[in-house]
């Protein structure tokens, strides 16, 4: 059965998580491990040629091509935002899209199965429009989403909480890279109620590197004279540095930064930078931007009418909260130790892969999670209230109605005008749609009996209906909105995006061949001038040479080119190995590790599979000479 | 031995089972007793040995791919150092110092380097590609094609399958 894989479509960073052997797995970027662990940065970018790039590559060009990248646009999810890049209009769905497309191919890659159905997850306060763009940024990308979930809840599930038998309250603190998330949840009856969200989106991590940079600056200016700002190698280095610092400054209690010749000065000749930095400068330095997240976890706590002394656990969320100083801070604060175990940067991708095992089966737990209503839904009424139809936490699927009537006498008309939020007044709520119940018979105000009714499937679409009890006359809404899509859209982006696809299929092919092929190239370079030298035969080494050369020639044809020419390189280098170990004398005696390598090939896929590791492996002990 | 390939093992499941099984491999809801078991252990016992193959290829690709990232994480600490070397010498060129012990340690690095199949990303003059450069800023060059790396702020190194780190380049622009 194909896997479900979890997926934490971040602002900044996005990560993916599978349930492997029983245990969540972070799935790891086809290009590698970046800087701070496996999540990469959610960027999307069109190159000058129209090319698409995402995550690591996109992020690696925006300073030169900043009209053509795109970041955070999570911010503009369930909004009628639009994206203009080179003279095409990209929704926000499509540019999530991007990513969860990149993400569901390093799966693939990475399960060496199909991947098509997906858990993502989003942040508590996100109202339906938004769930409903995600979701649709799921489909684009050719992932059936089966379930969206708080991102919260993911990290507590992430942690265990879930097979703790008894109702609780748990505080989630988020802090990322740019943004704070505190969240207060119930956990009780198989659900997550979300009692109270807060946060700031404009704090985190990255004000910390910054302080400790100009605190850097500061010293060398002070001690050197020379300000290293204006030098954009320098501040390159200096940034480098005081991210290792202060990442190391959480598990030692001092350490150096050395950067020498960091700069010239005519007179007094190169200039080098050492700096012994404490834990305790370091908590000076980033103390301010800590102290910063109180007024959001006081909020969250006094939104939930709760003290600190009502919470049971306290769950940490993200690279920042790592550090020994705000892990104090909150432990301070909360009176109690936060949860540990779970790397706090892949926790909610994990969650999400539980949640997306216990979907698929693959996991067992005694808690069932229910899709619920984020927040309130109701309808506008007289005077501007938003009078309310589903409570907000409702698991759904579920139905409501409510009986309403005319404002004024002779009234033939009524407005039905659906909000969502948590605000008295409903134009404080997010619209979500309005249509009219029309021909009502004429009657004095306050007769006619309006039967406003609210279906939420399973999916969560919301279907409201009015209908006159009197003539039975109806109108309906499916919700419609600027930011939701229709069918036939989301297929034509769903097209769109298979295009980029493709395209980029075929342009790795081309970078795995080539790479394969210089591979190769150097293994039997090495294979010739080392294990094999006097070996081979003179008519032998001519034919190989020959045939590097015509690979070397083929580098920058197209993939099936080069894959040929590579073939028949590797069935003459084979043909020459297979001979030689077959004159060899029996193992153990000289042949040494090279023997060892013999059995694999042996049974395996003939051609491109075996031809490169068989050399591989044969140079190691050849490389042991230096 | 079963070299971890699961394509023969039905095979021979057929071999070893009742001549009649091999024929009929689907459903016999109807036929249980010892035969209706042997059936269902050799259905278990290939999907055992199918899941036993994928395992040993997923724990080769990932012990070598741990592998890579081990040796390049130390590599790329290396390779700061060597940039160290590298500022060291210019510094102690531009003062008319003698570098020959220098350019020899650099020397000895880059044959370290390159005999543990880790490469420069040779950059400068060629077309800027964000999937080996990273770009810090841009020069206007009307002479030049846009998008040409001109000049390296610090190279980039990869390993046969990694970056290890990209170049840091200065990119040209058509106008400034």
């Amino acid at each position: 059965m194909a896997k479900v894989i979890g997926i934490d479509l971040g602002t900044s960073n996005s990560a993916a998580a599978v349930m492997m052997g029983g245990k969540p797995t972070i799935i790891a970027a086809a290009e590698g491990a970046s800087v701070g662990g496996k999540a990469f940065p959610s960027i999307v970018a069109f190159s000058k040629d129209g090319d698409l790039l995402v995550g690591e590559p996109a992020r690696r060009q925006a300073v030169t091509n900043p009209d053509n990248t795109i970041a955070a646009a999570k911010r503009k999810m369930g909004t009628d935002h639009e994206f203009s890049v080179q003279g095409k209009q990209y929704k926000p769905q499509q540019i999530s899209a991007f990513i969860l497309q990149k993400i569901k191919k390093d799966a693939e890659s990475f399960t060496g199965d199909r991947v098509e159905k997906a858990v993502i997850t989003v942040p508590a306060y996100f109202d339906d429009n938004q769930r409903q763009a995600t979701k649709d940024a799921g489909t684009i990308a050719g992932l059936d989403v089966v379930r969206i979930i708080n991102e919260p809840t993911a990290a507590s599930l992430a942690f265990g909480l879930d097979k703790s038998k008894q109702d609780m309250k748990i505080m989630v603190f988020d802090f990322g890279g740019g943004t704070l998330d505190v969240t207060i949840m119930e956990m009780g009856g198989g659900v997550f109620e979300v009692m109270s969200t807060s946060g700031d989106t404009k704090l985190g991590g990255t004000d910390m590197d910054q302080a400790l940079v100009e605190y850097v600056l500061d010293e060398f200016k002070k001690k050197e004279g020379v300000d290293l700002s204006p030098d954009s190698t320098a501040m390159t280095r200096i940034r480098e540095a005081a991210e290792k610092a202060k990442i190391e400054l959480s598990s030692v209690m001092e350490t150096d930064i050395n950067l020498p010749f960091i700069a010239h000065d005519p007179s007094s000749g190169a200039k080098n930078l050492e700096l012994r930095l404490t834990r305790a400068k370091l908590e000076e330095l980033i103390g301010p931007v800590v102290e910063k997240c109180r007024p959001s976890v006081e909020k969250s706590l006094s939104d939930a009418k709760l003290s600190a002394q009502g919470i049971d656990r306290v769950v940490l969320v993200g690279g920042p909260t790592r550090i020994p100083l705000v892990r104090k801070f909150i432990g301070e604060m909360m009176g109690r130790e936060a949860e540990s175990g779970v790397d706090p940067m892949e926790a909610v991708a994990m969650g999400a892969a539980i949640q997306a095992g216990i979907i698929a089966g693959d996991v067992e737990s005694d808690i069932v999670l229910l899709d619920v209503t984020p927040l309130t839904l109701g309808i506008e009424v007289l005077g501007g209230v938003r009078e309310t139809l589903i409570e907000r936490n409702t698991t759904i699927p579920t139905s409501k109605g409510k009986v309403f009537t005319t404002a004024a006498d002779n009234q033939t008309s009524v407005t039905i005008h659906v909000v969502q939020g948590e605000r008295p007044m409903a134009a404080d709520n997010v619209s979500l749609g309005s249509f009219n119940l029309n021909e009502l018979p004429p009657a004095p105000r306050g007769v006619p009996q309006i039967e406003v009714k609210f279906d939420i499937d399973a999916n969560g679409i919301i279907n409201v209906t009015a209908t006159d009890t009197a003539t039975k006359k109806d109108a309906k809404i499916t919700i419609e909105s600027t930011s939701k899509l229709s069918p036939d859209e989301i297929e034509k982006l769903k097209q769109d995006a298979e295009k980029f696809s493709e395209e980029d299929r075929k342009k790795k092919e081309a970078v795995e061949t080539k790479n394969e092929a210089e591979s190769y190239i150097y293994t039997t370079e090495k294979l010739l001038a080392d294990t094999l030298k006097d070996k081979v035969s003179q008519e032998q080494g001519i034919k190989i040479t020959d045939a590097m050369r015509e690979v070397r020639e083929s580098m920058d044809k197209e993939a099936p080119e080069l894959r040929a020419k590579l073939e028949a390189l590797q069935k003459l280098v084979n043909e020459v190995t297979v001979e030689i170990y077959k004159n060899a004398p029996p193992p153990g005696q000289d042949a040494g590790a090279g023997t060892e390598g013999q059995p694999g090939p042996e049974p395996g896929q003939p051609g491109q599979e075996a031809g490169p590791a068989e050399p591989e492996r044969e140079e190691q002990p050849g490389g042991k000479t230096n | 031995m079963d070299e971890g390939e699961p394509g023969p093992q039905p095979e021979r499941d057929g071999q070893d089972g009742a001549p009649a099984e091999g024929e009929e491999p689907g459903p016999q809801p109807e036929r249980d007793g010892p035969d209706g078991a042997l059936a269902e252990c050799q259905e278990r016992l290939k999907r055992s040995l199918a899941d036993y193959a994928n395992l040993q290829r997923r724990a080769e690709s990932e012990i070598s791919s741990r592998i890579e990232d081990g040796v390049n994480s130390v590599v790329s600490d290396m390779l700061s150092v060597r940039d160290d070397f590298v500022r060291a010498r210019d510094a102690y060129s531009a003062e008319g110092a003698p570098t020959g012990g220098l350019d020899s340690v650099l020397k000895n690095l880059d044959a370290l380097l390159e005999g543990r199949g880790v490469a420069p990303i040779e950059a400068l003059g060629g077309p800027f590609d964000p999937n080996l450069h990273e770009a810090v800023s841009s020069a206007p060059r009307p002479d030049l094609p846009e998008g040409t790396v001109v000049e390296e702020v610090r190279r980039g190194y990869k390993s046969r399958n990694r970056i290890i780190r990209p170049t840091l380049a200065i990119i040209s622009t058509k106008e400034g």
